[in-house]
């Protein structure tokens, strides 16, 4: 039986491992020609990186404003009620205290006007039976002096609390945030290759983001960002030598909205859930001791994937925060063929943690 | 006819003509490959224009280490290509089938006579296996692996190997005493 097997083998072996069969017509023009087209990958990547750079021009421009232009006027441009105007209010206020303080209380309708033109303020003053006034400012003619006592009645609390226009609340529009994620690997034998049996061991994605959200309502914010990923695996034979190590680069854009269901003081809570679409930038596989060929890996086109998680911010000041999100990802199928984690198991638990910036 | 070194440089270099002739050379060999693990024809045309794709594209990776090593890259190409189609095709599956008796041995014919079969008749005979046979007689005859990487490989137990190759064989020793009978009428 043993000889019988052999000869078989033999027979197979020896006639049909040089076999050849001719091709159809047209093959290789086929293939020349998709030979010449621009890779759909060297586009794809050209846009995600025109879309990453557009984003950081953005980011950095943001931080610069940020940065370099005083607080105040931020504040003031951000808070679209005139805070300027009551500052000023605030300042004649503290100023004309003194003087205007005796005068009986009378409302007009003409308050608006008291920083306009002269002949209005005097016209008012006129009307004012309070001539002492006039008299008592007679070192300027500015109109502040014809302020109605009920307006310097609100000034004097404004005056007194000197600071009381940059403490005006202005919700924090913006926020900018740097993060670390990572989540759980696995151990999976499969096929290498080369055709060898292999053991798999992918290890944990770690993922560092930087984000940008903008404010929308009291509760909720939008956040994108730019992250990059990091997978890595190594593979080992059966006998436990290493085959190769191969490490895949993703850059991803993200898409997620945040609400903050619960603020306690400096501690919040909040539901996040969105999507991210990756690019996988550098897939490389270095041979190990072993120094086997290298094979090329199969990573194509855009992955996609959900994600959604619980997030806890304490917010160490007005503008700095740190937060933690225990969150679920689910990753579609990009088709690819070389096995990555993505693959393997493509839900996920991640964990992220980070600081946010908020002006 | 130039050396496959040569060839791998020109490729490497994106040398139009070195790509034809890697692709002359080599083509009509790797498509037999292709159909030898598929059974279709069609099917083992595309898996040969994708494979040469991915060959001049990561044609860089390709360490040389001696005459036949190119061939043997590229066969292994192939062959990948060839398990993931029918893997992802979940066609594997077939492998696994009911463990009944295996048949009895079936003894090939005296050589002259199985010797004037053509090599196109051969192939025919492998092609026309059952996907599960035609796959662990494809890696135990041309890849030359071990029923224990092939157990590995394919997610199945070492006997289920064994049975799978000896049910492959018995079967095509069967179709050759067929064929030479049907000749001899």
């Amino acid at each position: 039986m043993k000889k019988n097997e052999d000869e078989l083998t033999e027979l197979f072996r020896s006639r049909l491992k040089q076999y050849e069969i001719p091709l159809k017509e047209d093959m290789w023009e086929d293939l020349e020609k998709e030979l010449s087209k621009p890779s759909p990958r060297k586009l794809y990547t050209a846009c995600f990186i025109a879309a990453a750079a557009i984003f950081l021009i953005l980011l950095a421009c943001s931080a610069a404003v940020w940065m370099f232009a005083p607080q105040k006027e931020i504040s003031s441009s951000l808070c679209k009620v005139s805070a300027p105007v009551i500052e000023k209010h605030a300042a004649i206020a503290k100023v004309e205290k003194a003087i205007l303080s005796e005068l009986p209380a009378e409302k007009s309708e003409e308050q608006v006007a008291l920083l306009k033109q002269q002949d209005v303020i005097q016209s008012s003053a006129e009307q004012n039976p309070v001539d002492s006034v006039a008299e008592e400012a007679e070192s300027d003619n500015q109109p502040e002096k014809t302020i109605l006592a009920t307006d310097i009645k609100q000034m004097d609390v404004l005056a007194e609390n000197e600071n009381a226009a940059p403490e005006i609340y202005i919700p924090n529009e913006w926020t900018v945030g740097l993060n670390v994620s990572v989540e759980k690997g696995k151990t999976i034998s499969s096929i290498g290759d080369n055709l060898q049996p292999i053991t798999i061991n992918h290890k944990s994605p770690i993922s560092i983001g930087l984000s940008i959200s903008k404010r929308i309502t009291d509760n909720l914010s939008l956040e994108s960002g730019l992250n990059y990923t990091l997978l890595c695996s190594d593979s080992k034979d059966v006998s436990g030598a290493e085959i190769n190590n191969r490490k895949i680069h993703f850059l991803g854009i993200p898409l997620k909205a945040n609400w903050t269901f619960l603020k306690h003081k400096k501690l919040s809570i909040y539901l996040s859930a969105g999507g991210m679409l990756e690019e996988c930038i550098s897939p490389k596989t270095s041979s190990g001791s072993g120094g086997s060929d290298e094979q090329p890996l199969s990573i194509n086109g855009l992955q996609c994937s959900l994600a959604s998680s619980v997030g806890l911010q304490y917010n160490t000041s007005e503008h700095l925060a740190l937060f933690a999100e225990p969150g679920l990802a689910y990753y579609f199928d990009d088709h690819t063929l070389a096995s990555t984690i993505r693959r393997e198991r493509p839900l996920n638990f991640n964990l992220r943690c980070g600081v946010k910036v908020m002006y | 006819m130039e050396d496959e070194l040569e060839l791998a440089k020109g490729c490497r270099a994106g040398d139009n003509v070195a790509r034809k002739s890697l692709y002359t050379l080599y083509s009509k060999r790797l498509l037999a490959v292709c159909y030898r693990y598929t059974g279709d024809i069609d099917v083992a045309h595309d898996l040969l224009h994708d494979g040469f794709i991915k060959i001049y594209k990561s044609i860089s990776k390709f360490n040389y280490r001696g005459e036949g090593s190119l061939e043997l890259w590229m066969n292994r190409v192939m062959a990948n290509l060839s398990l993931d189609y029918l893997q992802q095709r979940k066609k594997m599956q077939e492998v696994i089938v009911q463990e009944e008796e295996l048949p009895d041995v079936v003894e090939l014919p005296e050589k002259e006579l199985y010797e004037g079969i053509s090599d196109a008749q051969l192939m025919l005979f492998v092609t026309e296996l059952p996907m599960g046979y035609r796959t662990v007689f494809n890696l135990y005859v041309f890849e030359e692996k071990t029923h224990k990487e092939i157990a590995t490989m394919l997610h199945i137990n070492e006997h289920s190997s064994t049975s799978q190759l000896h049910r492959a064989k018995s079967m095509l020793a069967k179709r050759i005493k067929e064929y030479i009978r049907n000749e001899e009428k």
